[in-house]
């Protein structure tokens, strides 16, 4: 049945999560040898689908052929013994082992029968692999810490030859890459490819895409748009097709009526992450904040609420002057602030939608501190309905949900807390795409009730679709304020870089 | 369907086991189950009870108090002092419970100030409070209390009523049942029903996100330790009118309990929180366990291995339960 010329088949492959289809008849080829692009965005599908190639997620309905076999249900041993491998930058090796040490894990056996290590000789030995497999010269007594990311990648890489793969998938490999380490990695894939192996390369930097991969297919919304061979192909071709036409209908029409200012804040100064921010959000207004990796913005935004390691600066908020900005103050004040870290900063994943909704507001709903649970139990229902959170109950625990509705979850809490200001740090991070246009009717709706919104975010699209004004921060300041009415990605991507777009 | 019936079978798992270790002990010793021996249960429990609840307030904030044993000598050793010195009971009890609390505010202030972890803040209060008493007791001698007045003893010796009168059914319901009782209602409710409860678990759930929720996450440490210490001196109050003496170090003796009843609480809880109805669960089962081993006429230091043996038990029945609930969390995560 299969074609020869695939290593891999994944046809009619179907993936729901509870209140949303991840993935919808989706078909992917993967050719011997070849390089092959997957791009999409942030909840498009591709990484569910290397999800369920790893055996982490098993889909609802399709097949995985893997050189003409169908396979059964796949586990993640499973999948390493068939020659899948994956090298990505969550999966890191153990910091404090040393590169020979991390490169053999779990094989040591082999090179003694009594499982007693040598280990000058296993250093050797993974010295010469290394330099074998992908002519590298690095020692190997030295810790994983020790090297740059570029390097530890290096080693995982190896580490993957050593299993005789077949196909390897790349996920996000060169976010964190200087661009020496970058075209080193380019030319052992291309290297790679050439000696028979296949790969599947995810990234976001579509020139880089082209540039490396023989075909690309390109996700939205959980479904295969199309499969394209890279050979004259420009990168506007890949952005029209993974933006699709809904991009326009996506966004809310903005509001461009404000009220009095929300926030005014001037020379704000952290300890080591930015400089002299000055900035003013009013009622009504939506003000985006972005930069590159590491600019400040992310701090900035937790800082508003939290006040930690701010030295100099004034934070005003509804004409008041709040000095030693604590979380406690902020949200009594009427701030309320969403973290990127959703399961670690944003929900307590143990407890239920209920808790989770009224945590900020237990004020309003409780006399002498005891709290009138009927109260809590209207206004959590009334929440629920009101934003559409899709949970079995208000006693479900939050981590049950979703992303998109967890992060319902906070907006409701925020909500029930009566706050005016919205600090919304990447609100649409690990959201899926469903809930995404949802979300930005909610911010869109708390706008039009008078609340004002700090959006900080390095999604661009959202961004200019979303904000009135922008600000972009560089090197932990604010180098440039764009009108978000009239803003075009290329113009922001510019600014982000540090250069003047006007 | 079948996601709901593992962790519950799980949670249940310790009610089964306390059943079934009911019905050894009934067929083992048939006076286990008369009235009598039953409210000698409860009168044994009352003072381990009192410590587990105010460990349950640290436990809850996500923390641990290994010092309960230091409070609850320091509550002891102070009130036979002060009455000794010929104080009044009522303010020796009152200071013996601040100086508890003031046991509870040095390791918060560990805790919170220099932010030291609970375990090894409460390990050092409970290594150097310890070595106090032995210097204040001359190595350890205990501090007897001959003329100790009525009404100090019968916190911890009277009876609220006797029924019957022969050995067997005879019903002893001691005051300090009552006193455990109070102090669990009043627990139960500042942990279930206040805003100080709700957000103590969310805190000890996920300090961040409490703390990014606006919940005052140093604010209620502090509470939850000082609790933990005065709740615990009043029960090495109580304990020492039962001896009408101060034995130094005798707060070690329900330190482990109290840590094993509070854990077999949590997992009876679908959060995993610690929670009063549950510490009293558990605080039940060790007295059972004891007082059944004690009938069977099984050895003392017997009976220490086969707690042992239950805590371990207990520990990993609620590290399954834990790992059950957390594992549909990480597969939905999309």
């Amino acid at each position: 049945m299969g074609n020869e010329d695939f290593i891999l088949e994944m046809s009619g492959i179907h993936k729901g999560f509870p209140g949303v289809l991840a993935l919808n008849q989706v078909d992917f080829q993967l050719r011997r040898g070849e390089i092959h692009g997957l791009v999409g965005e942030n909840g498009a599908g591709k990484s569910t689908l290397m999800k369920i190639l790893a055996g982490i997620y098993s889909q609802d309905s399709g097949e995985i052929r893997l050189e003409g076999h169908v396979q059964g249900r796949l586990t993640t041993r499973l999948v390493e013994k068939l020659g899948i491998h994956f090298i990505h930058q969550e999966r890191q090796i153990v910091p404090f082992l040393t590169v020979a040490e991390s490169l053999f894990l779990g094989m040591e056996p082999s090179f003694s029968p009594f499982k007693f290590i040598n280990r000058r000789q296993l250093e050797r030995q993974a010295e010469a692999v290394l330099k074998d497999k992908l002519g590298l010269n690095l020692q190997g007594n030295r810790l994983i810490s020790e090297l740059t990311v570029g390097e530890q990648q290096l080693v995982q890489i190896c580490r993957a030859l050593l299993h005789q793969p077949k196909i390897i998938v790349f996920d996000e490999p060169t976010s964190v890459l200087a661009r020496r380490e970058a075209d080193q990695l380019f030319r052992i894939i291309r290297d790679l490819s050439s000696k028979g192996i296949s790969m599947i390369y995810i990234s976001h930097y579509l020139g880089e895409v082209v540039e490396l991969c023989d075909r690309i297919t390109v996700f939205r919304n959980g479904a295969r748009i199309d499969t394209l061979d890279t050979d004259g192909l420009q990168v506007e071709d890949i952005v029209f097709r993974m933006a699709g036409r809904s991009l326009e209908e996506q966004f809310p029409a903005k509001n461009s009526q404000y009220g009095d200012p929300l926030l005014t804040v001037k020379g704000l100064t952290h300890r080591s992450q930015f400089r002299g921010v000055s900035l003013q959000v009013r009622s009504g207004e939506i003000v985006g904040v972005t930069g590159l990796m590491g600019s400040g913005h992310s701090e900035l935004a937790q800082s508003l609420f939290d006040g930690d390691g701010i030295t100099a600066g004034s934070i005003e908020f509804e004409g008041r002057v709040i000095s030693k900005l604590r979380p406690q103050k902020a949200a009594a004040a009427g701030i309320g602030y969403m973290p990127e870290d959703r399961r670690r900063q944003s929900i307590i994943g143990t407890m239920s939608v209920r808790e989770n909704i009224t945590l900020a507001g237990l004020s309003g709903i409780s006399s002498l501190g005891v709290i009138r649970r009927k109260q809590e139990q209207g206004k959590v229902s009334s929440l629920i309905e009101r934003l559409g959170i899709r949970t079995p109950g208000s006693e479900t625990a939050v981590s049950n949900l979703s992303g998109g509705n967890q992060q319902k979850v906070v907006f409701a809490k925020w909500l029930n807390s009566g706050a005016r200001l919205y600090i919304m740090n990447q609100p649409t991070a690990a959201v899926d795409v469903g809930a995404k246009a949802e979300i930005y009717a909610l911010i869109n709706s708390l706008i039009r009730q008078g609340a004002g919104v700090l959006l900080v975010t390095q999604d661009l699209q959202e961004l200019a679709g979303l904000s009135n004004r922008i600000m972009v921060m560089y090197r932990g300041e604010v180098i440039d304020e764009l009108d978000g009415h009239n803003v075009t990605a290329d113009e922001l991507m510019v600014s982000m870089m540090g250069g003047r777009s006007e | 369907m079948s996601k709901l019936i593992g962790p519950d079978l799980t949670r249940y798992s310790t009610l089964f086991a306390l059943l079934a270790v009911i019905v050894i002990f009934a067929i083992v010793s048939p006076a286990f189950l008369s009235m009598g021996n039953l409210s000698n249960i409860l009168s044994q429990s009352a003072v381990l009870a009192i410590v587990a609840v105010g460990l349950t307030f640290v436990i809850a904030s996500g923390g641990i108090d290994l010092s309960i044993a230091v409070s609850f000598d320091i509550g002891a050793m102070t009130a036979v002092l002060l009455m000794k010195s010929g104080m009044n009971w009522l303010p020796a009890v009152l200071i013996a419970i601040g100086a508890g609390v003031l046991v509870g505010f040095f390791n918060s202030l560990l805790i919170v100030k220099v932010k030291m972890t609970p375990f090894l803040v409460t390990l050092g209060t409970l290594f150097i409070g310890e070595s106090i008493e032995k210097i204040m007791t001359r190595g350890g001698e205990p501090l007897y209390l001959p003329g100790a007045g009525e009404w100090f003893q019968f916190l911890g010796r009277g009876s609220l009523f006797v029924v019957g009168g022969d050995d067997g059914g005879r019903i002893d319901f001691k005051f300090s049942i009552l006193v455990a009782i109070a102090v669990a209602l009043a627990a139960h409710f500042l942990l279930s029903r206040t805003v100080f409860g709700r957000q103590l678990y969310a805190l000890g759930d996920q300090k961040e996100a409490a703390a990014l929720s606006g919940v005052p996450v140093h604010k209620y440490t502090f509470y939850a330790f000082l609790l933990s210490g005065g709740i615990c001196a009043l029960a090495g109050i109580i304990g020492s009118s039962v001896l009408t003496s101060f034995v130094p170090l005798s707060g070690r003796y329900y330190l482990l309990d109290a840590i094993g009843a509070v854990f077999i609480g949590s997992s009876l809880n679908r959060q995993g929180h610690a929670n009063i109805p549950g510490t009293l669960i558990g605080v039940l089962f060790f007295g059972i366990v004891a007082n059944g081993l004690n009938l069977s006429g099984i050895n003392f230091y017997w009976q220490s291995v086969a707690r042992g043996v239950l805590i371990f038990l207990i520990l990993y029945l609620d590290s399954a339960a834990a790992r059950r609930r957390l594992r549909p969390a990480k597969t939905k995560a999309a």
